[in-house]
């Protein structure tokens, strides 16, 4: 008996296996998506090891080279503070993916079992918490957003708490529109009729069928969040200076953009960069993760 | 004599309210089912026959208004409370749906999802469950099962599904099955292999079954007593043979008539003219009035009730085939 249950566990775990390899099969065939991940993940990468990378701190200032080029000891130049252009972009790349995985994180937490409950139990919850969303959808998302990060006040936690709140809306909105579809499953009066109660229906048989939906929502939700915080940070109410972020590098460079544009390109470029990154990699996945889709 | 009836329906009546007006879709329907029965429930497309099953395990949405009592080991089903209702689904009754396709969970191994089911009725670990799992695919004649329990829904053609989903059924051993046109979706030689198990889980398991079913070959094949039901009604109700041998409701011989048999070659198949009615309240007259062609007054104006006209052959209808050849 032993002998036959292992080789069932082999059996389960080469079809996992080979289900994996179908998907990567599918998503290498897509090379926009995969340069968005390779993209993406040098962006996290840099991030996660900013302080090995870096070659000064975000705050360093070296008065001997104020708005200086390119050099073996500034690669990027300085701005008009002295700051090392290179490591400040190293020091923002940690601060917007912070922000755009955090506040992505933290929007899918909240809303996915609200949005959950809503689309589940139906009735006046959902009444109530569908209007909500609505009215949160009317407004634009950066507008939100801003108006949340005023209230809370400027730091890169709170811009982290606006994004977040501001992406909630969409969120519930997919989580409960995904589970309105799949309530009327025929695998879930089944499970009912197999003595099922509520959360089992809900935990084992509609959130594991959304899963593919909420992970191209997230990743289509950072590049957003990214945006979000170098616009923020522009705005002064993110992250403050002398922390380092795209968005006040920008901000910075700003009164040098005839004199030094390269202040201004710099951060702009990695802004594009992370925010398409991301944007093509979700892209790609939703497309693999669909199994409609036939190439 | 008979024995105590394993279920017991009195006078089981639903009504659902829709955006046109309420609409009576069960009118006071009243049956047993003996254990090691296979009772079949037969009639066209809305004549309540799917209503009557789903209303017995309590699965109509809230808008149905469900009267009567359903009697299951001597508690009333319909006041039972969510938590001791859980107790019996899937447990003491299970419920085999029609569209094996779209039935199973696509993300979880069909071991998994039979296992699911021994976990939450028997308590058993992991391990056990799915050693119960592979037993329980032996027992539908699933070949390979060792390999088969860890293949995922995808994997299993739609007979295959179908026999996963009777596994789960009788993961429990329930007293009672309620199959709702298991074969209907599945192809004619498909179809047999899940009959022949049918008839086998009775014997081997002796599993009491609720067929239902439009297709009366079906019902000949296996089950011991027939119910004939006709918008909302039950029409007629007679042991097998008895029932195709001597047909007594007017709706039954048409029935009867408008199946093809081979070697008789006919231009055209004998119908039924006209159309079911649907109701908003119980009619005062016979449901089938406007069809019959035996229709009189008496037809139109009263109600028939089921009256023994043949020994255990009960009929609702006031010119009974047999009292019409005497």
């Amino acid at each position: 008996m032993s002998i036959v249950a292992s080789e069932a566990e082999v059996a389960a775990v080469g079809l996992r296996r080979r289900r994996l390899r179908l998907l990567r099969k599918r998503f290498l065939r897509r090379p926009m998506a995969v340069a968005g991940l390779v993209v993406a993940l040098g962006f996290v990468v840099v991030a996660i090891f900013a302080p090995l990378l870096a070659p000064y701190s975000a705050g360093h200032t070296d008065f001997n080279a104020i708005l200086a080029h390119s050099s073996s000891k500034h690669l990027l130049g300085t701005d008009d503070l002295g700051h090392d252009v290179l490591s400040r972009l190293i020091w923002g790349t940690r601060a917007s993916m912070q922000v755009g995985v955090f506040s992505t994180l933290l929007a899918m937490v909240v809303a996915v079992p609200i949005g959950m409950l809503a689309g589940f139990y139906r009735g006046w919850v959902d009444l109530v918490i569908a209007r909500l969303t609505d009215v949160l959808l009317a407004f634009p998302f950066l507008i939100l957003a801003v108006g949340l990060a005023a209230i809370l006040g400027p730091s890169l936690l709170n811009a982290t708490l606006a994004l977040g709140i501001g992406a909630i809306p969409g969120f519930i909105r997919i989580a409960r529109g995904e589970t309105l579809a799949l309530r009327e499953e025929d695998y879930v009066p089944a499970a009912v009729l197999n003595g099922a109660n509520d959360a089992t229906i809900i935990f084992r048989h509609i959130l594991p069928n959304m899963t593919n939906t909420l992970i191209v929502q997230t990743t289509l939700t950072i590049p957003g969040a990214i945006l979000g915080e170098a616009i923020l940070s522009f705005l002064g109410l993110g992250v403050q200076p002398p922390q380092s972020s795209w968005g006040t590098m920008l901000q910075g460079a700003e009164p040098y953009l005839t004199q030094a544009q390269r202040l201004s390109v710099y951060p702009g470029v990695a802004i594009i960069l992370a925010v398409l990154a991301f944007n093509v990699f979700g892209d790609g996945l939703r497309d693999v993760l669909d199994p409609r889709t036939t190439r | 004599m008979r024995a105590e009836p394993l279920l017991e329906v009195n006078d089981l009546s639903v009504r659902f309210e829709t955006d046109e007006g309420p609409l009576l879709a069960v009118d006071q329907v009243s049956f047993t089912l003996a254990e090691r029965e296979v009772l079949g429930i037969v009639g066209e497309s809305g004549c309540g026959k799917s209503v009557t099953c789903m209303s017995l395990v309590r699965l109509l949405p809230e808008t149905a208004a469900v009267s009567g009592s359903v009697v299951f080991g001597g508690v009333d089903l319909l006041a039972l409370g969510p938590r001791r209702l859980r107790r019996v689904r899937g447990n003491e009754i299970s419920y085999i749906f029609q569209e094996p396709m779209s039935s199973l969970n696509p993300v979880f191994t069909v071991g998994n999802q039979i296992g699911e089911v021994v976990r939450r009725h028997l308590g058993v670990s992991r391990r056990d469950a799915h050693r119960r799992a592979v037993e329980l695919l032996q027992l539908v004649r699933i070949p390979a099962p060792e390999r088969r329990v860890d293949e995922y829904p995808h994997q299993l053609s739609g007979g295959m599904r179908q026999r996963v989903m009777i596994a789960m059924a009788l993961a429990c051993d329930p007293k009672v099955l309620i199959a709702d046109e298991p074969t209907t979706a599945l192809d004619v030689t498909i179809q047999a292999g899940i009959l022949d198990l049918m008839r086998e889980v009775r014997e081997r398991l002796g599993t009491a079954i609720v067929l239902v079913t439009h297709n009366l070959g079906v019902v000949a094949d296996v089950a011991d007593r027939v119910i004939v039901m006709y918008a909302g009604r039950k029409v007629e109700e007679a042991a097998a043979n008895e029932l195709f041998a001597a047909p007594q409701h007017p709706y039954t011989v048409g029935l009867l008539g408008a199946i093809p048999r081979p070697g008789e070659r006919r231009e055209r198949l004998e119908e039924i003219p006209g159309r079911v009615p649907t109701a908003s309240a119980p009619l005062a007259r016979c449901v089938f009035a406007d069809r019959c062609r035996y229709a009189d007054e008496t037809t139109r104006t009263q109600v028939p009730t089921l009256r023994t006209v043949r020994q255990d052959h009960l009929v609702a209808c006031f010119h009974p085939e047999a009292e019409r050849a005497a």
